[in-house]
């Protein structure tokens, strides 16, 4: 069972595996990074500001497009993503 | 009369034989072992038995008013019936095989296979049976039907338990030290065991890294290790299944040097042995010290230990290979297998004596190259003395390149671009019948363009069907899995990685059945990480 990540940083999905070690004893090499991931090479990575390679907006656009949670999930044992976007962002959407 | 002539002499030509056969000795030759006559008709060609004078050269004298004298006997034997028995075309003596090569009824016939082929000549599907022809004509050309369908990895170096389903063409991607080689090596371990050379030598022939014991067995943090390995392979031959098992025991842990111990054999071999003495000591006293022997060894092959068949023969014949530049120039020669070595070695010679059917199927890497032209071989090794190479190389290739001009445009193995050298090695290994039925190849795409590696797995995928091979291959290059066609069932990917405690794990990556037509490469999903198979901890 491979189970598929998309969050804002590298470190969020960090604390995600260690959760899912601790809780379900589920081993780290079945959790798939899907983003942030290695879409933009250095290059480009050098012109962009730090916080447009990977922010909750482009958390919420993949949710919205599934470019890769569909291709992702076309894979047999491939049958879980996990969504993580922080929930200080909700409370702004709910002020504004 | 002279269109007959003609017309066989085509079909020497199509069935392949060299220029030299295509003569009018060689044309009348034929039409005599066929018995046509020049008003007959190809497809009514039928076998009967010859000898040279009375048979064939009468044939031509009567039938086609020649006027062959009787010492000409000579330059029927070098221009047809030597040529001919050498190509598989005609057969020697089919009525009485014991007659003595010097015996005057000394009589050939035609092969049926020809006869077959011969009833095709003229129509659409002569193009096919000429290809069905060579395929058939040496008995060596015909595929391997037995595969490993499955094969259970026990206990060797990072490989704790794994179990894999083989297709007949399979790839492994996984991250670098994710455990890819240790799988190919273990299945090199149960082949040298087979082929009775478990020793350092043959587990290096094979292609093994030599490692202490006490690291070749698996061992973990906070595991306790056990010193026994396990492998198992499964073949399918024709839907019967025939496992074949080792269990590993180092005679020494702490000794780098150590030998390795097939338990099944050394530890069941005594007491099967002593068994055996005991149930015919009353009995049978009358054996030679060789029948003894002999029933012996039966008593074991009974029992699986010690066999020889097609299949321990098949494991035993496996190898790594890991080509290195160098050597496929004829620079340095380490690996002493033969026909080809684990390194690149052996291939001039090798192609060099291949047969129609595997030329044909060489001359497919044109394909792959727009400048070649011919694969040369020299095989006096005299190009040296003209300057085409400064003589380092052992190696007795050449290319021509179309390009270049005529009367410069010869260069040698040494002198080559690596990329010809590693595909025409590559080609060779599964075109030749004398290679292994089954090898492993260590990252294929050493010294590949990205889309020459494409083109050339789809290439080495329909060869491994046409020709019986199976072979696990790693790599690390992306566009090796565009060359793969997942929807066919024999060709498998792999992702080989490393679990929390630093197991490997191998598990199939498949589509799932129903899903839509994916809209990406998967050299790109691959790239993206949706396949996983890519280190994470940077």
């Amino acid at each position: 069972m491979k189970i598929g990540v998309i969050c804002e940083g590298h470190t969020d999905r960090a604390v995600i595996r260690n959760i899912l070690k601790g809780l379900k004893g589920i081993d780290s090499s079945q959790i798939v990074p899907l983003r942030p991931d290695y879409s933009v090479d250095e290059t480009d990575l050098s012109k962009m500001p730090a916080d447009a390679f990977s922010n909750w907006s482009i958390v919420k656009a993949e949710c919205e497009n599934r470019n890769k949670i569909d291709r992702f999930l076309s894979i047999e044992d491939h049958d879980f993503v996990i969504i993580h976007i922080d929930s200080w962002i909700t409370r702004i959407k709910w002020c504004q | 009369m002279e269109k007959k002539i003609t017309e066989a002499q085509t079909i020497l030509k199509d069935l392949g034989l060299p220029e030299s056969q295509q003569n009018k000795v060689s044309a009348l030759t034929f039409l005599a072992l066929c018995g046509i006559g020049p008003n007959d008709n190809w497809n009514n060609a039928k076998k009967q038995s010859l000898t040279l004078s009375k048979g064939i050269m009468e044939f031509a004298n009567n039938i086609y008013g020649q006027d062959y004298k009787q010492n000409t006997r000579e330059s029927f034997r070098k221009s047809a019936i030597n040529p001919f028995l050498d190509f598989q075309i005609i057969d020697l003596n089919p009525d009485d095989p014991s007659l003595s090569p010097q015996s005057s009824n000394t009589h050939y016939a035609i092969k049926d296979l020809v006869i077959d082929t011969l009833k095709k000549f003229e129509t659409d599907s002569w193009l096919n049976a000429l290809e069905k022809f060579k395929k058939l004509q040496f008995i060596e050309n015909i595929e391997e039907t037995a595969i490993i369908r499955r094969i259970i990895i026990n206990n060797y170096k990072s490989v704790e338990n794994i179990d894999i389903e083989l297709g007949r063409f399979n790839v492994f991607i996984g991250a670098n030290g994710s455990g890819k080689s240790n799988i190919l090596e273990a299945i090199a371990m149960i082949g040298a065991s087979k082929g009775n050379d478990l020793d350092l030598d043959g587990l290096m022939n094979r292609g093994v890294r030599i490692a202490n014991p006490k690291l070749t067995l698996s061992s973990f943090l906070g595991k306790q290790t056990n010193k026994e390995i396990n492998i198992t392979t499964i073949f399918e031959d024709n839907e019967k299944i025939i496992p074949i098992k080792s269990s590993f025991e180092s005679s020494n842990i702490n000794d780098l040097y150590a030998k390795w111990i097939d338990k099944e054999v050394e530890y069941n071999s005594p007491k099967i042995i002593l068994d055996y003495l005991k149930e015919i000591s009353n009995k049978r006293n009358d054996l030679s010290k060789d029948d003894l022997l002999k029933e012996i060894n039966k008593k074991l092959s009974e029992k699986g230990i010690h066999e020889n068949n097609k299949y321990t023969q098949i494991l035993s014949d496996f190898a790594i290979f890991n080509l290195s530049t160098q050597t496929l120039r004829g620079l340095d020669s380490r690996s002493r297998k033969v026909p080809l070595g684990i390194y690149g070695e052996g291939l001039d010679v090798l192609i060099s004596n291949f047969n129609n059917y595997e030329n044909s199927k060489l001359l497919k890497c044109k394909i792959f190259f727009n400048w070649l032209d011919k694969i040369i071989f020299d095989k006096q090794d005299e190009f040296k003395f003209s300057g085409h190479k400064l003589g380092k190389s052992t190696s007795t290739l050449y290319f021509h390149d179309k390009f270049m001009q005529k009367q410069n445009n010869l260069f040698s193995a040494e002198n080559a671009n690596e990329g010809i050298l590693h595909v025409i090695f590559y080609l060779a290994l599964f075109i030749s019948n004398k290679t292994p039925d089954l090898f492993a190849i260590d990252n294929i795409e050493t010294a590949l363009n990205p889309n020459l590696c494409r083109s050339l797995i789809k290439e080495l995928a329909t060869l491994s069907k046409e020709r019986g091979k199976q072979t696990l291959i790693t790599t690390h290059n992306p566009a090796v899995l565009d060359g793969l066609n997942l929807n066919d069932d024999s060709q498998r990917l792999f992702e080989v990685y490393r679990t929390d405690e630093g197991m490997t794990n191998v598990r199939r990556i498949k589509f799932k059945k129903g899903a839509d037509v994916k809209q990406n490469k998967l050299s790109e999903m691959w790239m993206e990480g949706l396949l996983g198979a890519i280190p994470q901890e940077f």
